[in-house]
């Protein structure tokens, strides 16, 4: 157990060392998530200005909005990855050697993702600081919403894990993908919390596991409950324990199918 | 004149033939972008529920922009689509193939590809000014006029953007979500910012000038508008080429031999 544990925070490592080698693609990359804050900034402020939303301020809201996005889209493509894997044949490479693929592939992307995460949240935190002057939580709570974040991670890679597994069905993974992104965008709740969703939407959201890995951290960030947190991470440890049951039974029918023609 | 319009003609001709072979590809991906962009319908309809009109603007009017957006990029996408490869082009000294041949070199460049599947963003800009309540004959007319003066526009504003390659080595980032910023900023009205940031958005990314203003002509018509859409689209064309043809001269080869076919 403490083996295999050493063996895939091993791989975990190596990923955040290559990311410092990419440092200035993510600090790029932020430029566009400094726009998206900045767009809702203006929009709410506009909309606040004529009609205010029971529970919800300007701040609450953009604040929100940067979390959401932070975590969203520090989640790397792994799907892209496995989808090439699976299409090259690179998949054979993996299964001679002592790793399991899925744990591999789960490692690989949670540390890209989460050394992304970390910079993401620094800088879209310290914009909306500049935004408003202050921070809607504490910091024992931010150590909770981090906390949970990793969880949200967790959750995204692996159903992103589970997408690119099914592209050996199809042939091409990009098409569940889409409807991922999508399903995230909705159900998660990624530009809008789901409070302000109407009740059918909302209802649909309660029993997927989008909420849990979107909403989920930026509720937490503008309205923390001890009780909230626990719910959220319960729900958390539910769908991932779903998904990575998904994953690796797909993997082992997937890996029975595997035909090796030359070398 | 003619000479350029019948290779333009042909260029188009060229591609559209070949990407008829893969039908089924262009239809899911056609489907796809209409789907896709039903999202951003989403996103408007969750932000009225909640907010009254702002500046004017309300849930059809929004609608009618987002479909606006969509039918001006699928002009771009479906017959300018080079404008996109231009940072890499440029990037990776690839200019050559266009620079040895006798055409203009930025039309060449821009039509010499193209995304049969944005076939889809004009479906979808049809839908949006049928359910936004303001059809017409005569809107519909002047929605495909506009949009294709738009989806030019869209062409120089990612041109521009490109150009920075000609000076600093590594742009693809920065290119990338200039490209994502354009598109971004096109889906919302330019009347929900103010300062700096409506500033760059009328003369840097010219984004008022993309959608905001041809969707505020079409819901309250105004002859002025037409005038002011028609002369920003000709000073802004000549002024990107016009700095095209300065950066170009900072233009590197890169000696690369490759089969175009």
């Amino acid at each position: 157990m403490f083996k295999a544990l050493e063996k895939y925070s091993g791989v975990f490592k190596i990923e955040l060392i290559d990311f410092f080698q990419s440092k200035w693609d993510v600090i790029f990359g932020f430029l566009f998530l400094g726009i998206v804050i900045f767009v809702f900034y203006q929009l709410w402020a506009l909309g606040f200005a004529q009609k205010a939303i029971p529970g919800y301020s300007l701040a609450k809201l953009v604040f929100y909005v940067a979390i959401a996005e932070s975590v969203t889209i520090s989640t790397i493509r792994i799907y892209k990855i496995i989808d090439d894997d699976l299409k090259k044949g690179l998949l054979t490479n993996y299964l001679s050697k002592p790793v399991n693929y899925v744990f591999f592939q789960f490692s690989r992307a949670l540390g890209k993702s989460a050394i992304t995460l970390f910079i993401n949240l620094a800088l879209t935190l310290a914009f909306c600081f500049l935004l408003f002057g202050f921070f809607p939580f504490s910091l024992l709570e931010f150590a909770a919403v981090i906390f949970a974040s990793i969880f949200c991670l967790c959750l995204l890679v692996l159903v992103g894990v589970f997408f690119g597994l099914l592209g050996f069905y199809t042939e091409d993974s990009s098409a569940f993908y889409f409807v991922y992104s999508k399903a995230i965008y909705i159900f998660g709740g990624l530009v809008f919390p789901l409070d302000l969703y109407p009740q059918w939407l909302k209802s649909i959201s309660d029993f997927l596991p989008f909420k849990w890995a979107v909403f989920a951290a930026g509720k937490l960030a503008i309205s923390f409950s001890t009780d909230f947190f626990i719910e959220v991470l319960l729900m958390q440890l539910f769908w991932i324990a779903v998904f990575a049951g998904l994953c690796l039974f797909v993997f082992s029918r997937i890996s029975r199918k595997v035909f090796i023609n030359g070398g | 004149m003619l000479k350029t319009l019948d290779f333009v003609l042909c260029a188009w001709k060229l591609q559209f033939k070949t990407l008829f072979e893969y039908k089924k590809s262009f239809a899911i991906s056609a489907i796809t972008m209409v789907v896709n962009d039903f999202f951003m319908v989403f996103f408007w309809y969750v932000f009225f529920n909640v907010m009254p009109k702002i500046a004017g603007w309300g849930l059809n009017e929004t609608i009618l922009l987002v479909g606006f957006t969509a039918t001006a990029f699928g002009v771009y996408a479906l017959l300018f689509a080079g404008a996109r490869n231009f940072n890499e082009f440029v990037a990776n000294g690839e200019l050559d193939f266009f620079l040895l041949k006798p055409k203009n070199i930025l039309l060449h460049v821009c039509v010499s590809k193209t995304d049969i599947s944005a076939a889809g963003e004009f479906v979808f800009g049809w839908i949006c000014l049928l359910i936004s309540g303001y059809f017409s004959l005569g809107n519909f007319i002047l929605f495909n006029a506009f949009a294709f003066l738009s989806g030019i526009i869209f062409v120089f504003t990612f041109i521009l953007i490109s150009l920075p390659a000609f000076f600093i080595p590594k742009t693809d980032v920065l290119y990338h979500n200039l490209w994502n910023s354009t598109i971004h900023f096109a889906t919302y009205p330019t009347d929900f910012f103010s300062g700096f940031v409506k500033f760059i958005l009328v003369f840097i990314i010219p984004a008022f000038f993309i959608t905001t203003l041809p969707v505020q002509t079409l819901t309250h018509f105004s002859w002025m508008s037409v005038l002011i859409l028609f002369a920003f689209a000709i000073v802004f064309g000549f002024t990107v080429s016009f700095l095209f043809k300065l950066c170009l001269k900072r233009y590197e080869s890169g000696n690369s031999i490759a089969l175009r076919t």
